[in-house]
């Protein structure tokens, strides 16, 4: 199994969602993963960027996979958005895009799209990694039932990023069974939050983010596993707002998939990320950590 | 050009095979904020009806999930077709039909270009300052700073020249109002 890294962490990662950062850089480096941050990263663009300078947007990605080309070795991308821009702009690269004639690129587009751009769900779900992080678990996650979503940009548009199987990806299920936790089986893991949406159109995303968490506990779920800071600001930060407007108690925390690890594998630091959290996962944690003991 | 031809040379997206399944519209999670279904959209773009097409709620309202990309059997990337929508009407300095939206992905981009990347709390200022909306989100917005989630000191990339060589393929100057 490859070992070391590159590292794409994103805007967001180094801000709202410091905590996904912080926790995947711990577990990565309990399993003896290395990440080495690009020397230079720029901003992805996120969804601003291909709705309204598609031309620009395409020349920073470029810029992006050039610094993971120069080392030499696949690039770590966390945040669901960056991973998929960054995929796409090596799709653009690989397909020679319409925009691209205008984009200057740094490099031969050759060079570009053999970058390899994976998520981490990518490096710690193959057979051989499941089985280490399985062998890690001290404390097993027992009573915790975890609705796995993945959102929209993991898995879409297939062309671009081939991270699983399309509407039904299972990657991150799998991950948190190995950790003890049970996946439960619903409807809403591919549905879009709304994140895009979420400072600029807030009444739509409050409608996606309550369908989502209602479905989460519908399906039995009491946690909710997220692979992207925008996701999980989202489904975290509005759920007094989804109570209001269901007009009953909403409270299901909703959790990094690498917080889940550390949790897991009793590493320090968890709670400190946890304590970030808007809608508290301590009562849920505490109970699943009383009873190991 | 019509304006379905327009569309594919900036998307390389065909829209012409598309044959009304639908399964563009029922999918769209924001289908029930949008003035025209995506199926019916691009139905009006073979029509060659660019003005209600660019004029239309629809092109900013698309949240790029691209559920409809990934089902449409004839490969229609409705998200790009969206995308190339929504440039065209930048770029021939339409009023956006969804002006908060048009200003959010402004106001993104003009954070992006001002340090290579993006700090939330610079960025949710100029948006509140753009739309004169001081209050929505405020409650949020303190939840956030009291849990320590906004980053005080904005950081960005060393060559900041290649960020600004990027915007300039734009064309159009800076990410100011066209």
């Amino acid at each position: 199994m490859r070992t070391d890294y590159a590292y794409y962490p994103g805007c967001l990662l180094r801000g709202t969602g410091a905590e996904f950062a912080d926790s995947l850089e711990a577990v990565f480096g309990h399993l003896g993963l290395s990440l080495e941050e690009l020397p230079d990263w720029n901003c992805c663009g996120a969804t601003s960027g291909h709705a309204i300078k598609p031309r620009a947007t395409l020349a920073l990605g470029m810029r992006n996979l050039s610094q993971a080309a120069e080392m030499a070795r696949p690039v770590v991308v966390p945040c669901a958005v960056c991973y998929h821009n960054l995929r796409a702009a090596r799709l653009a690269a690989a397909k020679g895009d319409p925009e691209l004639a205008a984009a200057s690129m740094p490099m031969a587009p050759g060079k570009l799209a053999a970058v390899e751009v994976v998520h981490p769900l990518e490096v710690l779900t193959s057979p051989e990694a499941l089985e280490t992080v399985g062998s890690r678990v001290t404390s097993p996650l027992e009573g915790l039932r975890v609705a796995s979503y993945y959102g929209c940009l993991l898995s879409r548009p297939p062309a671009a990023v081939r991270f699983d199987d399309t509407e039904n990806p299972t990657r991150m299920d799998r991950l948190v069974a190995a950790l003890g936790a049970q996946p439960v089986d619903w409807s809403w893991k591919v549905e879009c939050c709304g994140g895009s949406l979420g400072v600029s159109a807030t009444p739509a995303a409050i409608d996606l983010v309550s369908r989502i968490l209602s479905g989460a506990e519908d399906a039995g779920a009491n946690a909710i596993a997220v692979a992207c800071p925008l996701c999980q600001a989202n489904l975290d930060l509005r759920q007094f707002e989804v109570a209001g407007k269901l007009r009953r108690k909403v409270e299901v925390p909703v959790f990094y998939f690498t917080e889940l690890m550390a949790i897991a594998f009793d590493l320090p630091k968890a709670e400190k990320w946890l304590k970030k959290h808007v809608t508290t996962p301590f009562p849920l944690v505490d109970s699943l950590l009383d009873e190991d003991e | 050009m019509d304006i379905a031809a327009k569309v594919r040379k900036s998307s390389g997206v065909d829209v012409g095979r598309c044959f009304q399944c639908r399964k563009c519209s029922n999918g769209c999670p924001v289908v029930e904020y949008m003035d025209i279904p995506p199926a019916r959209l691009i139905r009006m773009i073979l029509a060659g009806q660019a003005e209600k097409v660019l004029s239309s709620k629809t092109i900013w309202l698309c949240a790029s999930c691209y559920a409809c990309s990934a089902r449409c059997p004839n490969d229609i990337d409705f998200a790009r077709v969206a995308d190339a929508l929504r440039t065209m009407a930048v770029r021939e300095g339409r009023a956006a039909a969804v002006q908060r939206i048009e200003a959010f992905h402004r106001a993104f981009m003009e954070d992006l270009e001002r340090r290579g990347r993006v700090h939330e709390p610079a960025l949710l200022a100029s948006f509140k300052l753009r739309t004169f909306d001081f209050f929505t989100d405020f409650e949020l917005g303190m939840a956030m700073f009291f849990k320590g989630r906004l980053p005080l000191v904005p950081r960005g990339v060393k060559d900041l020249k290649a960020v600004r060589d990027a915007f300039g393929l734009e064309g159009g100057g800076k990410g100011g109002r066209p």
